[in-house]
């Protein structure tokens, strides 16, 4: 009876699920030509050779590798955040873990294709697993980025299962996809128990998973001694961007979602202001982050750090670099301090120029240094070519298209976290406050109080 | 038979495994003879080695072919060469990819278009030679024997005494060959009537005056000059060496210098003619050479009692430090210190470049440059001037215009007759290996002359851009493919001859150009050219030096000292039993030398009238006796060494700069751009790979706000070129570089950079004929577009 | 065991540039023609580095060779993931050109920039296939490629030292950069052998390597001009 009706509650949720829209054969098909393109765009690099790239001599590595960092960045967004927000137990979180899983889990296998299209043999991949050397930081990242991605699509499948199980039982098509799925789920409290207790522990297990893995990423960078990239601090710098760049990407997609499906029910202005505030203080830690890394780089003016430093700050790559700090800084900071633009347009606004500025950082850290060598040699320049600017909008496309077809067969926002929500949270959240607060208040009361 | 590259690669054996990408973007295909093709893939791939010589500039090195089954792959450097000891330069490694290159000749050719338009139809050697033949027979009979001209390239190979042969059988005058580095000999023919170039010792030297001569990357033979500059910068030989370069840029060769002075170009004359006064002021010359064995110091009186102002009064009346520091722009004091430091020097020399020469006082500059020498005294001294003793040469090089070096280079007065219609002058051309329509000023003249001339012959392993105007042409085996013989490169110490042998067959259906003459001979019934085959006359040639008994075949065991030694006490280093023999050992080792340098006699040096050296010039006299109505004053100076401002120094509001030309030791003509190898790696001091640039001081790009790479018009009186910016700060300000030898312009080939010749003015020097390479005045503007 | 070095004298090397066209001859480097030259991608194991110093008029210009400098201590061959570069046990660093995957981790790790990548199928000028050294292997598209120190004139003079059964003789095993340059400002041979060329000459005062402050230990020494 209560079940039920909370089902009818939510059953908008399913709506996209059970019927099918004309529109959605249209985005369909325009992601499947962008999609197709890109493709057309590797296989050509396939072919050829990375000559299809504007990368030349001596930068040698530009988009894919940027793209790598950046998604990888993004992927943050999702697990981690998810997890951290469960682990805190934050009640506002339950219409949001979802979709912040998937923008893991999709964005996550987006890339990590990355440095494979950008290597020069694809066809010796082999290699790395017959004879991959572990002291290479390009292998810590293929270790902790598949743990992450195992990580992460468990992490997003068990808390899909009751899910799943609820549109087993409203017998939506393809019922199959949804029998096999669900694995038996019938909700018993044993069943329950299990699921919350494997939630648990893979919260625990995925965050240092995470934290590694954007680590791991910028040792790729600061293992080596090159001017620009050989920094102590590259570790925590690139968790925080990314964590930064998460946020930002999830906000945005929340925001299309839920004009998109009319999720507003779901996701409230609330939901927006903590997200967005949490951004603020990724935005302020960002800040101090790059404050120390270029201040002890200015400090020391070593001189092949300070060619680095000089290009970025008043040479060639000033206007991205500039561009970068309004983007992760001045914008963000001056939308979301103030209560009055902190709406969801400003937020959106602060978010995409999040998003945009990380991908600045990416190309600010990896073509500068290359493109200063050391040695008398003329600097180089680097255009990125059609065929990287097409594979970089076919990813994107893939991204949309993995949400548009997750939305096509499971809900984005998980029902039956909702549903327990309505349940027991109060009584929980009730309980909760009762043991924070120094006087003795009756747990009803607060109940009471809170409805 | 058409023969994928990849093919070839795999026969070769040379394909990765794994590289099945690169077939797919590969797919050029390039033609390679069935008979070599077969022997590729069947063959043991046993590696063999040939010797023979570099003839892609006159350097007369020595090299080694590496061979596989027979096939060349590389050339390296003959160890055992005295020129050039086992190295090599980086045009000579392209060598084996010209052999190669797609675009050679393999068949005579008729024209089928219009003159230029590069159309042709292939005919057979025999239709050819019939086409050839007809025409001379027509001038012969008809006592036109001076309108056959053929312009040589100037290699010192022994093809052009043989064709110096034939053109005497057949009565023609009219052998051109564009020769520069015979200026080296013309201040030496006329202080001394020696008419040779002479040869510095530069090793055991220990201050060295350069004017402007880029011997690093040019004439007279590169490799063996960067040994020398090497050799001389070694603290490890105990000696330093003062290198002094004049210049306007500072170039490969100032760079290895101990100083590098800027220069205004054309003013070398004066600058050298100050540092005369210094010494003749400071009385710090060799007095009792100029007393003893000089003409013309003094002032003096001839035989009809006229007196002539004497070198020590000219040079003392005019040359005065601080009146020259301001036409050339070098600083008073540094003249001054220059000076001190030559005339202290125990051993010093001085020599000019043909960049002096390239001067329309040009001929003045390098004499007046040679005479800092007869100050110091040091003519067939160690350390000095060395004259070697003769080399072996045909008999035909004594009556030959082409070897009088005081022949006028007389290539603007055919220009304008040519241009003036008067066909009786020039009937038929043979380029031999020439390319004046690419290589001479004017270009534009050139293009005008040859749809002047009723025919135009072309020898040649490539069309290039003299070529595509013939009416026939003549494919030339490539170096490796051709039987000849090089004699002494000029300016070497010693003397040596090189065998260029055939390292492998013919690839196509070339002919070398003497057994073309011979059978020309036979057809035009030219009695007394008498030779067989060319072999023929190689071999005698060889066989004269086999008989002489002189010098050694080269080998391991021959260095100077020991030949010396044996020489000494009357013994031969080898012996051989027959001429066969000889030529056996010739063609293993390469080549034969006598480094034994005459003993002094001052008699030799001396082979003028005065048998002395004369600061004023009585071969010159004698040679211009029909110009003896000139006035006085401006006859008297004719023959003495002086400075003469050329018209271009003059104040220019229309072209503010000076443009100057400059050579690379990898492409030094545009012989090199053909090859993938040269274009990749001539630039590497710019970066500007398969393109050309104009360098240009700080201060002068700043003014136009110029950045490296952005592109200007160089606009002359001539033409007009754009062409990239290189910012350097090896410039006079106001003067602009730029390299020579890009922009062929060949219908249906893409063009490579830019030919600076299309805007370098035809300037002459007065005394030789010789074109001027400097004297080209420019302005620049800034474009956009136009630059690939 | 040998320890290959070079020296390269700065006071004798006139910048002709023979070493780099030796190189590209003897190694069958492709020739990357115009449009790719002018993109940046032209390939050079050695190269020359022309610096300028002072002002005009007192400028100087040096010419500074630069092949793969062979460190001891090489940051390019610790990040390569699949052991596709790596120091023997002679110090040479070699490549193994059939294990890159071309990821390009060591192009970016090299502190000196001097390795080089295939960016297209090495489609040389139609005319400079027949010009190919069988002794080394042609590269296909997409690996990295660099000086080898000329490793497959070793194997020669190795094998050739053994039918004869004998060690390899000084001098013997030579670079072509080394055996063709007109000065003989390059000079090889085995660092370990106290009595050997190399060990003379590094012992001069005159003597520096590139970027000695980084640690990389190279083993491609100069000696500097006198003046
Ligand atoms: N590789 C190769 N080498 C060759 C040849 C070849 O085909 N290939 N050809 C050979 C032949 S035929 C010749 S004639 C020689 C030519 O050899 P060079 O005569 O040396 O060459 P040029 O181009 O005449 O010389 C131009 C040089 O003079 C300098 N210069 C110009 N004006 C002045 C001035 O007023 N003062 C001073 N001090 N310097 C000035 C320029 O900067 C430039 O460096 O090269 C020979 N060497
Ligand atoms: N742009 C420019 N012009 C110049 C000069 C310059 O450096 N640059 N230098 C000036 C000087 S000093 C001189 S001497 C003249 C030289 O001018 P040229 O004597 O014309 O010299 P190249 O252009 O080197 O060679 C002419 C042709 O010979 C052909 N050739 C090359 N090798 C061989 C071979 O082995 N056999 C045969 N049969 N043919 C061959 C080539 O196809 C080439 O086109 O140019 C003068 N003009
Ligand atoms: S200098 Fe170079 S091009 Fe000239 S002969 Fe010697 S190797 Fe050949
Ligand atoms: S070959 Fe010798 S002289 Fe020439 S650039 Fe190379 S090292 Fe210097
Ligand atoms: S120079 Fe560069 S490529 Fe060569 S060993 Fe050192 S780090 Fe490696
Ligand atoms: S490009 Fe090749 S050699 Fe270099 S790190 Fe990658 S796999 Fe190793
Ligand atoms: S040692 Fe060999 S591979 Fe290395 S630069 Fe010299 S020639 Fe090239
Ligand atoms: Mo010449």
């Amino acid at each position: 009876m209560l079940a039920k009706q909370n089902n009818d509650l939510d059953d908008g949720l399913f709506y996209s699920i059970e019927y099918t829209s004309p529109k959605f054969y249209w985005v369909m098909f325009a992601l499947f030509v962008v999609i197709g393109f890109a493709a057309y765009s590797y296989l050509m690099q396939i072919i050829i050779g990375l000559g299809v790239t504007g990368l030349a001599q001596p930068v040698s590595w530009g988009f894919y590798i940027i793209n790598f960092v950046f998604f990888i960045g993004i992927s943050h967004a999702g697990t981690l955040i998810s997890a951290i927000l469960r682990l805190s137990k934050a009640e506002w979180r339950r219409p949001i873990t979802r979709m912040a899983e998937v923008i893991t889990a999709i964005v996550l296998a987006i890339g990590g294709l990355h440095p494979i299209i950008d290597l020069g043999q694809p066809g010796r991949m082999w290699n790395l697993v017959t004879s991959g050397r572990l002291q290479s930081p390009l292998l810590w990242d293929v270790t902790s980025i598949s743990a992450y991605f195992a990580a992460s699509t468990v992490y997003l499948y068990l808390p899909l299962i009751p899910d799943i199980a609820i549109l087993r039982d409203r017998g939506t098509k393809p019922q199959w996809l949804y029998e096999f799925l669900s694995w038996g789920w019938h909700g018993t409290p044993k069943q329950h128990h299990i699921l919350e207790r494997a939630i648990n522990i893979l919260m625990v297990m995925v965050i240092p998973i995470a934290v590694s893995v954007h680590t791991v990423i910028s040792y790729i960078f600061a293992m080596t001694i090159q001017p620009g990239w050989h920094s102590t601090i590259f570790g925590p710098y690139f968790v925080v961007g990314a964590i930064f760049s998460g946020i930002a990407a999830l906000l945005i997609m929340m925001i299309v979602l839920r004009k998109v499906y009319h999720l507003e029910n779901y996701l409230k202005e609330i939901h927006f202001n903590y997200l967005s505030i949490l951004l603020l203080i990724m935005s302020l830690l960002w800040f101090y982050f790059t404050f120390s890394e270029y201040l002890t780089t200015y400090y020391g003016n070593e001189p092949d750090e300070m060619r680095v430093f000089l290009y970025k700050f008043t040479g060639g790559f000033a206007p991205y670099f500039w561009a970068m700090f309004a983007c992760n800084f001045l914008v963000p900071v001056t939308i979301l301090a103030n209560k009055k633009t902190r709406r969801i347009k400003g937020i959106l606004i602060a978010s995409i120029s999040v998003v945009i500025g990380m991908w600045l950082e990416r190309l600010i850290i990896v073509v500068p240094s290359l493109a200063n060598p050391r040695l008398e040699y003329p600097t180089g320049i680097y255009i990125p070519s059609l065929t990287e600017w097409s594979v970089f909008i076919g990813a994107i496309a893939v991204f949309i298209l993995g949400f548009v077809l997750f939305a096509k067969f499971f809900p984005l926002i998980s029902v039956w976290e909702i549903k327990e929500g309505r349940e027991k949270s109060i009584s929980e959240v009730a309980h909760r406050l009762q043991s924070y607060l120094p006087d003795n208040h009756d747990e009803l009361e607060i109940e009471q109080a809170l409805k | 038979m058409e023969i994928s590259r990849r093919d070839f690669l795999r026969l070769l054996g040379v394909t990765a495994t794994g590289a099945t990408v690169g077939a797919l973007g590969a797919g050029t295909v390039f033609s390679i003879p069935e008979h070599l093709f077969q022997r590729i893939s069947d063959g043991p791939k046993i590696e063999s080695w040939k010797t023979s010589v570099c003839s892609l500039c006159p350097g007369g090195c020595g090299i080694r072919v590496r061979l596989i089954d027979g096939i060349p792959v590389r050339i390296t450097g003959n160890p055992l060469h005295p020129i050039n000891r086992g190295a090599i330069c980086p045009l000579a490694e392209a060598g084996i990819e010209m052999l190669y290159h797609p675009k050679r000749l393999k068949n005579p050719l008729k024209r089928s278009g219009a003159r230029g338009e590069n159309k042709w139809q292939e005919i057979s050697w025999e239709e050819a030679l019939q086409t050839v033949s007809e025409r001379l027979n027509n001038l012969f009979r008809n006592n036109r024997n001076n309108a056959f001209h053929v312009f040589s390239q100037n290699y010192n190979n022994y093809q052009n005494y043989f064709l110096e042969e034939f053109m005497f059988s057949f009565g023609s005058e009219n052998h051109h060959v564009e020769n520069r580095i015979a200026q080296w000999a013309l201040p030496v023919l006329a202080s001394q009537g020696w008419n040779r170039v002479p040869a510095y010792d530069l090793l055991n030297s220990d201050c060295i005056l350069n004017f402007g001569a880029d011997v690093l990357d040019t004439e007279p033979s590169p490799v063996r000059y960067n040994q020398i500059y090497g050799a001389l910068r070694n603290p490890g030989n105990n000696r330093r060496t003062d290198i002094i370069h004049f210049g306007a840029q500072l170039s490969r060769t100032a760079a290895m210098s101990s100083q590098w002075i800027p220069t205004r170009p054309g003013t070398m004359a004066c600058l050298a003619l100050s540092i005369a006064y210094i010494m003749i002021r400071d009385r710090s010359y060799d007095k009792g050479f100029v007393r003893n064995s000089t003409f013309g110091f003094k002032d003096w009186t001839d035989s009809e009692g006229i007196t002539h102002k004497g070198f020590e009064s000219l040079v003392t009346g005019n040359y005065y430090p601080e009146r020259v520091s301001k036409i050339c722009g070098v600083p008073a004091e540094k003249i001054v210190k220059t000076a001190r430091r030559f005339a202290a020097a125990e051993k010093a020399l001085a020599f000019g470049g043909e960049q002096a020469v390239n001067s329309p006082n040009g001929f003045y500059t390098s004499w007046a440059i040679y005479c800092l020498n007869a100050l110091k005294g040091n003519l067939d001294k160690p350390g000095g001037v060395l004259f070697p003793s003769p080399v072996f040469e045909p008999p035909v090089s004594e009556k030959s215009p082409a070897y009088d070096f005081l022949k006028r280079n007389n290539f603007e007065e055919i220009i304008g007759n040519v241009l003036a219609k008067k066909p009786e002058v020039a009937d038929t051309i043979l380029f031999n290996r020439f390319n004046p329509v690419f290589n001479m000023p004017a270009r534009k003249n050139w293009h005008q002359v040859l749809q002047n001339i009723p025919f135009i012959i072309s020898y040649t392993s490539f069309i290039d851009d003299t070529s595509r105007f013939a009416d026939l042409v003549l494919p030339a085996p490539f170096f490796l493919e051709d039987l000849d013989l090089y004699k002494t490169v000029p300016s070497i110490e010693f003397n040596h001859l090189t065998v260029q042998q055939p390292v492998v067959d013919p690839l196509y259906n070339t002919r070398g150009l003497g057994d073309i003459l011979i059978l020309l001979a036979k057809q035009t019934d030219l009695n007394d050219f008498k030779w067989k085959s060319y072999e023929q006359f190689v071999k005698s040639n060889a066989e004269s030096i086999y008989l002489s008994g002189e010098g050694s075949i080269i080998s391991e065991s021959t260095d100077r000292s020991w030949i010396e030694f044996l020489k000494r006490r009357g013994w031969q280093p080898f012996a051989y039993s027959t001429f066969d023999e000889f030529w056996d050992v010739l063609l293993e080792k390469g080549g034969w030398w006598n480094p034994i340098y005459p003993d002094g006699n001052t008699k030799r040096i001396f082979r003028n009238k005065s048998g002395k050296f004369e600061f004023f010039s009585q071969t010159l006299y004698d040679y211009f006796s029909n110009d003896k109505g000139r006035a006085e004053e401006e006859f008297n100076l004719a023959f003495v060494p002086h400075y003469d401002p050329p018209a271009f120094l003059q104040e220019n509001k229309v072209f503010p700069y000076s443009l100057i030309v400059f050579p690379q030791l990898s492409n030094y003509n545009g012989t090199g751009s053909r090859s993938g190898l040269v274009q990749e790696l001539s630039a590497i001091y710019s970066r500007e790979f398969w393109n050309s640039w104009v360098e240009i001081d700080p201060y002068t790009a700043g003014e136009f706000g110029l950045n490296d790479g952005d592109g200007i018009a160089l606009i002359s009186a001539t033409g007009r070129i754009p062409v990239r910016v290189k910012i350097v700060p090896t410039l006079m300000p106001g003067v602009l570089a730029m390299p020579l030898g890009q922009g062929h312009e060949i219908p249906g080939e893409e063009k490579i950079g830019q030919n600076p010749m299309e805007i370098v003015d035809k300037e002459i020097d007065s005394v030789s004929g010789a074109y001027s390479l400097i004297s080209t005045r420019v302005r620049i503007e800034k474009i956009s577009s136009e630059l690939s | 065991m040998a320890k290959w070095g070079m020296v390269i004298d700065l006071n004798k090397c006139t910048g002709c540039a023979e070493c780099v066209a030796a190189c590209k001859t003897e190694n069958n480097i492709a020739i990357v023609g115009k449009e790719q030259s002018e993109m940046g991608r032209t390939m050079l194991w050695m190269d020359i580095l022309t610096l300028y110093e002072g002002k005009y008029p007192d400028v100087k210009v040096r010419y500074l060779p630069r092949p793969c400098l062979h460190c001891d201590n090489p940051p390019c061959i610790k990040v390569c993931p699949v052991r596709a570069t790596y120091k023997n046990e002679e110090g040479i660093i070699a490549q193994v050109f059939p294990q890159c995957i071309g990821c390009r981790y060591c192009m970016a790790a090299c502190p000196y920039t001097v390795k080089c990548f295939n960016w297209t199928a090495p489609d040389w000028p139609d005319e400079m296939a027949a010009a190919l050294n069988p002794d080394v292997s042609a590269r296909p598209a997409g690996i990295v490629e660099k000086c080898t120190f000329c490793i497959h004139r070793l194997q020669k003079a190795k094998e050739q030292a053994a039918v004869e059964k004998r060690d390899i003789r000084p001098g013997e095993y030579l670079p072509a950069c080394a055996e063709s340059c007109p000065t003989r400002a390059i000079s090889f041979g085995d660092l370990d052998d106290p009595k050997s060329e190399v060990s003379g000459l590094i012992r001069s005062p005159r003597m520096f390597r590139l970027l000695e402050e980084i640690g990389t230990e190279p083993k491609v020494y100069y000696l500097s001009e006198s003046e």
